[in-house]
């Protein structure tokens, strides 16, 4: 830590994880990780105080105490002039979950099972493949009314009505499909895990009907308004008071969208000693205002498309001064051009980096008679460009501020308040397993992961019909479900059919011949799969008994190729996961494996 | 001018984007395969297929290791398919490059002698008795661009420029990893374009993953069959 090159560096499974997440594809956010409203917090009073924190530290930066900056800046962006003061900026026309109520994936195709969610957006997704418990999922799209399948190609998903084990005639689900363009095809935005944004320009015009992400949902918004202006549905105004003008010339205005995530004045003002007109773009979110006199779309992109223009669109090559690959010109990094987060923490408490050579900002203010005289920092964009916390004879400052400014505290923390367990991280058994009891603790598995009580979530722990452990993966030759892949003649040759791995120990106990076809069963499904004997797995000894694990991959699903005989892995996994973000259980769960008996 | 690869074994993943690489700008169809057991696919190289990557698993002082092969023509410093063939119009060497090219002409070739002059196991027949295989992808270094399996490496696997260039690299990795493996070597340096780092012992890797003759060059079938050609056919090398 503390040096260029450490810290936390995620791997992402998809080049725009970051950015989605950023603009609240999750249910429990809104843009810019502003707190998702649930249904007891009526008012935005309410809203605003629940979410600002306070801290009594002169020390902490505590930066949300800006929260309602951004949260009225945000509903200025929805509503624009439908929302006022007098109309608590339409607050009362967002959506609100139900208090405690998890809206995951999980939790969303268990109320579809139930019957209770009539309708589904499937937007370049493929929960019939995808989809821990499968074969669930496919049952819960069965007992929709309506389907939308917005994709690049049909799916498993769109055609789940003809899959097998279907019964078309019996189906009354109306499917649409609606082709979308491929990425290349789009001018937008994707930001990686560097929280870089990166602009991209429209390479080829997408093919015959299909059309970009963005026509598509404005031309649906555009419908919907329609629709409700005619009268009979309910609660219109939270559809019809939204400001709905990204279009230029009947087409989606990727630029448009991303002035508005920068967010404007929309009216003149002064803030922190600068004159703005109305219409200008917000410089960063330093000016958002919590009086209605600011817009921004997502506060934590204030600063991305200014009155310099497109931030993100830069290709400068210039290397910051420390030389440390930040590229300070090319594209625009969350917050404010600010390369690594929390950077004030890689220096000591009078500014100085803990490491010389890799230095990632440095205090390099005047100094007079032992104390800071001028504030200057060097480097990246300082994470709070505060004085430090002390002077060069060691004297403490007052008005400097600790490193983590996002916290209340101001400090670093080891665990997280609010999370579902811990404080500290324990061992659980999966909730299907090989073993009666845990070793390590006296209990199984995680009292809070939720469970899922329908006939379709069946769990076999300790069950000798599933005796062994089973879990799924990726092969890089595929893309997730494979849908871009495996019609692919080329991807197709290296990977043509799902296998399962196993130990050269369990293929002889079972008498399976590498290569041979075997069927893998679970208590939720099974599927067929081309057994692939490896010194790569081995049997485990836990305890006292000897526990074998076969893995297999996710990839595949009935629709290519031809054949409908490479199935998805996960019509094995279960309808469960961790307690928190709810990230199915797909890694470990129990399985059987049998020869086929053919003719 | 004078080209050469540095296949590097011990950081190639086996992710077979070389493989993909070389079909899509060759624009070869792909084969109907099956999974045979092993991640290894299509099974062998073929008229449609110029580049496989092998991989072995392999306990080598009671630690299992997965091993990664890029196999590919080796573009021979003295090729003999070149002799064996003795037709520059179906088969010659690119004097630029020292790229080792079959045309559409070695459809009159004699193609098992052919096949097996090679000490590598590389050329296969068409339907209609038509040889193929890597060219080095002549087209693309003759316009400043490396061979398409090299461009999109995402590893350092594969490399590919002057011949010295790529001995230098390949002696001064070759160095770096016998500190790690003491076994490392370069398979045939001297005598292919086509120079493997190879962490452990060579047959380990895959079959013909060094020169199957004793003795680099002539072939017991090349003799064989050279005896029964005029004389003056024999290439001026051998004389």
């Amino acid at each position: 830590m503390g040096v260029a090159g450490g810290g936390v560096n995620a791997l992402r499974g998809e080049s725009n994880v970051q950015g989605s997440t950023d603009h609240a594809l999750l249910f429990h956010i809104l843009p810019g990780y502003l707190k998702m409203p649930s249904s007891p917090i009526q008012t935005l009073a309410e809203y605003n105080k629940l979410f600002t924190p306070l801290s009594k530290n002169p020390l902490s930066g505590n930066w949300w105490q800006n929260y309602p900056k951004y949260s009225v800046s945000l509903l200025k962006s929805y509503f624009g002039e439908n929302a006022t003061k007098d109309n608590e900026f339409g607050y009362s026309l967002l959506p609100k979950t139900e208090a405690g109520q998890s809206y995951t994936w999980l939790d969303l195709f268990d109320e579809m099972y139930k019957g209770s969610i009539k309708g589904f957006l499937a937007w370049g997704m493929n929960p019939a493949c995808s989809g821990s418990n499968a074969g669930k999922v496919r049952k819960s799209l069965a007992k929709l009314d309506w389907l939308v399948n917005v994709n690049i190609f049909d799916n498993e998903t769109g055609s789940f009505w003809k899959g097998p084990g279907m019964n078309p005639s019996k189906i009354k689900t109306a499917v649409f499909m609606l082709p979308a363009a491929v990425s290349v095809e789009k001018e937008g935005s994707i930001t990686n895990s560097g929280r870089w944004m990166q602009w991209r320009y429209q390479g080829p015009k997408p093919l015959g009907n299909s059309k970009p992400d963005g026509d598509i949902i404005m031309e649906l918004g555009n419908m919907l308004r329609e629709a409700y202006k005619k009268g009979g549905g309910k609660f219109p105004d939270a559809v019809l008071k939204l400001k709905w003008d990204y279009m230029t010339d009947g087409k989606f205005d990727a630029h448009k969208v991303a002035k508005e995530i920068n967010g404007y004045f929309l009216e003149d003002a002064t803030v922190n000693n600068q004159q703005f007109k109305k219409g200008d773009l917000v410089p960063s979110f330093a000016f958002l205002q919590a009086d209605g006199k600011t817009s921004s779309g997502n506060w934590i992109y204030s600063g991305s498309y200014t009155g310099k223009g497109n931030m993100a669109a830069r290709r400068g090559q210039k290397d910051a001064p420390n030389n440390i690959g930040l590229y300070p010109e090319f594209s625009w990094a969350w917050p404010v051009n600010r390369r690594i987060i929390y950077n004030r923490a890689a220096v000591d408490l009078k500014g100085q980096p803990y490491d010389e050579k890799r230095w990632v900002v440095k205090f390099d203010g005047e100094v007079k008679d032992g104390k800071y005289a001028t504030s200057k920092w060097v480097g990246d964009v300082p994470d709070g460009g505060w004085y430090p916390l002390q002077n060069p004879d060691g004297t403490e400052r007052s008005d400097g501020k600790l490193a983590f400014i996002m916290t209340k505290e101001g400090y670093a923390q080891i665990f997280g308040p609010g999370l579902a367990d811990g404080p500290f991280p324990e061992h659980y058994e999966p909730l299907e397993c090989p073993v009666e009891k845990n070793f390590m603790s006296a209990q199984l598995v995680n009292p809070t992961a939720p469970v899922f009580d329908t006939d379709a979530d069946k769990f076999a722990s300790c069950d000798p019909r599933f005796p062994y452990v089973g879990t799924t993966y990726r092969v890089s030759e595929h893309w997730q479900t494979g849908l871009m892949t495996r019609p692919q003649a080329w991807l197709l040759e290296l990977q043509p059919q799902v296998f399962v791995e196993m130990s050269e120990e369990l293929a002889n106990f079972r008498n399976i011949k590498n290569g041979e076809r075997v069927k893998v069963t679970s208590a939720r499904g099974s599927l067929e799969c081309t057994a692939v004997v490896t010194k790569r797995f081995k049997p485990m000894k836990i305890g006292d008994s000897i526990v074998h694990q076969v893995g297999m991959p996710y990839n595949y699903g009935w629709r290519w190729p031809a054949s409908g005989k490479e199935e998805s892995a996960n019509l094995l996994t279960p309808s469960t996961g961790d307690p928190n973000t709810r990230i199915p259980e797909t890694k470990a769960f129990m399985v059987n494996i049998s020869k086929i008996k053919r003719g | 001018m004078d080209k050469s690869f540095f296949i590097d074994t011990t950081v190639c993943t086996a992710c077979r984007g070389c493989q993909v690489a070389c079909k899509q700008w060759k624009n070869l169809p792909a084969e109907k395969t099956v999974n045979r057991g092993t991640n290894e696919n299509p099974a062998d190289l073929s008229f449609n297929t110029y580049k496989v990557v092998r991989m072995r698993e392999e306990v080598i002082d009671g630690k299992l290791k997965w091993l990664f092969f890029p196999e590919q023509c080796r573009h021979c410093v003295e090729p003999p398919c070149v002799g064996m063939a003795d037709n520059p119009a179906a088969i010659f060497k690119d004097e630029a490059t020292g790229a080792v090219i079959y045309t559409a002409k070695t459809k009159g070739l004699n193609a098992k002698e052919i096949i097996e002059s090679c000490p590598y196991n590389i050329p296969r027949k068409g339907k209609d008795g038509t040889l193929a295989k890597c060219d080095m992808c002549l087209d693309r270094v003759q316009n400043g661009l490396p061979p398409a399996c090299v461009k999109t490496c995402p590893t350092g696997a594969m490399n590919f420029g002057e011949r010295k260039e790529m001995l230098a690299l390949a002696n001064e990795r070759l160095g770096e990893v016998k500190k790690v493996c003491p076994g490392a070597m370069l398979l045939n340096a001297d005598d292919v374009r086509v120079i493997y780092l190879v962490a452990y012992k060579p047959e380990l890797y895959s079959k013909y993953a060094v020169a199957s003759n004793s003795a680099f060059g002539i072939t017991r079938q090349m003799a064989l069959a050279r005896m029964f050609r005029p004389i003056r056919n024999i290439p001026l090398r051998l004389v």
